[in-house]
């Protein structure tokens, strides 16, 4: 599948490749930002140079003029993209397909798409040049010559892709690397909240958190509701129904202990409000400690059932 | 456009050749006497030849008329129609409450809300008793109507309760709740997407105003198709007809079923799948107790695996079940394959249908497996975990 129909773009990703030898250049005259948006709308093939290129500002940008009179960029050919070598690829779409291509982009590489802008010399400068010369992505929200002259939409912004990226973007997308789910969120609980649990070892279940502490499966669980409060949670394996029972009958110690068929589930609450709680510094202390105590409740509570 | 890759030799299912112990899967297996229909009515409108009044329903040839009568009476009901899956039931009954109030389980799926949602229903749910049980306490109900009420001034139009959630196979008290609705004068709607067609369900027992039930889910019949049972009182506002009129043609459609889009689309062999299966799952849901005796002792042996535990109410009411399995998701941080690795195992082992990825927890479903298919899961299981290091109990 390839990065259009993934992000369900509008018009077609658009390849720049910069020329240092002479091109034909097209019928007619051209701004940059203006050839790209023909480009990614009609297919056709435009090649624009120093001649037909309308733009002072993309003339100096896109160097088909420098201060130092050595004009790197003869000609540059614009043509809808279709995997063929090219230096930049723009792809002018809408802020929430920007949305979704950052959050791609943020799994693939780890690392934010940003977004440098000025209004100024956008097309040709901020989402191509600097692209090129940078060999990073960058989010241009357009110019008032894009606006007023290039055919651009309100709703419409660029991105550069230096090839090499937008080649591992499709490679990606191709080979299903980044899992998109069901998108259904099956809690509240703030991320920050979760990864703090995950820093302490304990990984989200369902509805609870997951660890091992001392060799045993201890699981965190949120009481919602005023409070907020914790609840830790281990199970100790009996032999059987009947000295499940009579083992959480005798146990006298300061956790609850309820028998689950041939277990005992051992539970403790922690009388914090998670929500406000988990920024604390002594937050990680305060669960770990209630955790350890209550594994080691629960070797006892193994112990017990020698005399039950 | 490469269409080879919808030749049929390329159409190989990829649970093929394997025990299917996928939580959704189970109870939609169909039974020989719907295999045998598949050919003959397989094409589009199959069911549609000898149509007279109009709507699916209403078909005398093949006999669906009767039919959905004989599904009303099993679920202990006035009436029924066959929706587009279960889903499209809950919208239909919805459909006639719009803008109401509803109150359901907070382990209901994610189309109960979807169809409240749809029909601008404002939503109160019915909180659980959160780890290790997830169970709802039927008493909830009560609460959160007296919620609801203090909230809008009145109580909910609506309750649903799903009668075995997909997240843990909790069976909940239905026959309570119905009571707490009947005392509120507040219709029930039983989701029954896990139980109708697999275990018994009484609607006028259960004091449920709706039934609804997924024939691909449980009732042995090709997708999709669901079932909506209700009484004659309320079926005139759930099944009512059209009203409009053409104002230039003077067109009505004074037979068709709105919330069922007209005629519901059920037209071929969702419908006969259904209807040529129905009489092994009369006979089936008398046998439930061995498939809960089959459960547990699964349970069992699942649990000999260290630190395997069941999760979910105990002791085991329904065939769904959610294992934790820390040692399982131990093994995956350190497996080349991650989350994958229970996965591929099972599946040299020719078991399928736990989640790929998921090693933590996961769901299944032992409906209807043989206890010689039932020995080789947990065998696959316990195999797995020797091969790993882990204690597997004698």
């Amino acid at each position: 599948m390839s990065f259009r129909r993934h992000f369900e773009i509008h018009l077609s990703p658009v390849a720049v490749r910069f020329s240092d030898e002479e091109v034909k250049g097209s019928e007619g005259e051209y701004r940059f930002c203006e050839a790209v948006r023909l480009v990614a709308e009609k297919g056709e093939r435009i090649v624009v140079d120093e001649f037909n290129l309308t733009c002072a500002g993309a003339l100096v940008s896109l160097r088909f003029i420098t201060e130092d009179g050595v004009d790197e960029t003869k000609a540059i050919v614009l043509e809808p993209y279709e995997g063929q070598e090219c230096d930049v690829v723009l792809v002018v779409t809408t802020p929430d397909r920007v949305m979704s291509i950052s959050s791609f982009y943020k799994k693939l590489f780890d690392e934010e798409l940003r977004a440098v802008f000025s209004g100024e010399t956008a097309v040709c400068e901020e989402a191509t040049a600097l692209v090129r010369e940078e060999r990073k992505p960058n989010v241009s929200f357009l110019c008032p010559g894009a606006r007023e002259f290039g055919g651009y939409r309100r709703d419409e912004v660029v991105i550069g892709f230096p090839h090499d990226v937008f080649r591992r973007i499709e490679l990606a997308i191709k080979r299903q690397e980044i899992k998109s789910l069901c998108g259904c969120l099956m809690d509240d609980l703030p991320k920050e909240l979760i990864e703090r649990f995950e820093s302490m070892g304990f990984d989200k279940a369902t509805d609870h958190f997951m660890g091992f502490v001392n060799g045993k499966s201890v699981k965190l669980y949120v009481f919602k509701g005023d409070s907020n409060s914790l609840g830790v949670f281990t199970s100790v394996k009996f032999r059987s129904e009947k000295e499940a029972e009579r083992v959480a009958e005798r146990y006298s110690g300061n956790y609850v202990a309820i028998p689950r068929e041939n277990w005992v589930e051992l539970s403790g609450i922690v009388d914090i409000d998670v929500f406000k709680d988990y920024r604390r510094p002594d937050f990680e202390e305060i669960i770990n400690g209630e955790v350890e105590r209550l594994v080691e409740e629960a070797r006892r509570l193994k112990k017990l059932r020698d005399e039950a | 456009m490469d269409l080879n890759r919808y030749h049929p030799n390329n159409l190989k299912r990829v649970s093929s050749g394997m025990i299917n112990v996928h939580p959704i899967q189970r109870g939609g297996i169909l039974t020989e006497e719907a295999r045998r229909v598949l050919l003959e009515w397989a094409d589009g409108y199959s069911v549609c030849d000898v149509c007279l009044e109009g709507r699916v329903d209403l078909v005398k040839n093949p006999p669906i008329d009767e039919f959905k009568q004989d599904v009303a009476e099993f679920l202990g009901m006035d009436t029924a129609r066959f929706t587009a899956g279960a889903r499209h039931a809950k919208f239909a009954i919805m459909s006639a409450f719009k803008n109401g109030t509803l109150v359901l389980d907070s382990l209901a799926h994610y189309t109960s809300y979807i169809a409240a949602e749809l029909n601008g229903i404002r939503v109160y749910e019915v909180p659980n008793s959160g780890y290790p049980d997830f169970r709802i306490d039927p008493e909830g109900y009560a609460t959160t109507f007296e919620r609801v009420k203090e909230e809008t001034g009145r109580y909910p139009d609506l309750a649903l309760l799903t009668h075995v959630d997909y997240r843990y196979g909790n069976l909940a008290d239905a026959r309570k709740v119905g009571k707490i609705c009947e005392e509120y004068e507040v219709s029930l709607v039983l989701n029954t997407a896990y139980t109708s067609g697999i275990m018994e369900v009484d609607g006028k027992k259960l004091r449920a105003s709706f039934i609804v039930g997924s024939g691909h889910k449980s009732w042995a019949a090709t997708a999709p198709i669901g079932i909506l049972a209700t009484n004659y009182e309320l079926a005139d506002s759930v099944f009512r007809t059209s009203k409009l009129r053409g104002d230039w043609s003077g067109r009505a459609f004074t037979k068709k079923e709105l919330a069922l889009f007209g005629c519901s689309p059920v037209y071929g062999l969702p419908v006969m799948t259904l209807m040529a299966s129905f009489p092994r799952v009369v006979e089936r849901v008398k046998r439930w107790d061995e498939e809960v005796e089959k459960a547990r002792w699964f349970v069992r042996e699942m649990e000999k695996i260290e630190g395997v535990e069941l999760i979910g109410e105990r002791p085991k009411n329904h065939t769904l079940m959610h294992f934790e399995s820390p040692a399982f998701h131990h093994i995956a941080k350190k497996h080349r394959k991650r989350g994958y690795f229970l996965y591929h195992e099972l599946k040299k082992r020719k078991v399928f249908g736990v989640q790929a990825g998921m090693t933590k927890n996961f769901k299944l479903n032992t409906y209807g497996l043989s206890w010689e298919e039932l020995e080789k899961v947990a065998w696959a299981f316990k195999d797995i975990a020797e091969k790993y290091g882990v204690e597997v109990e004698d």
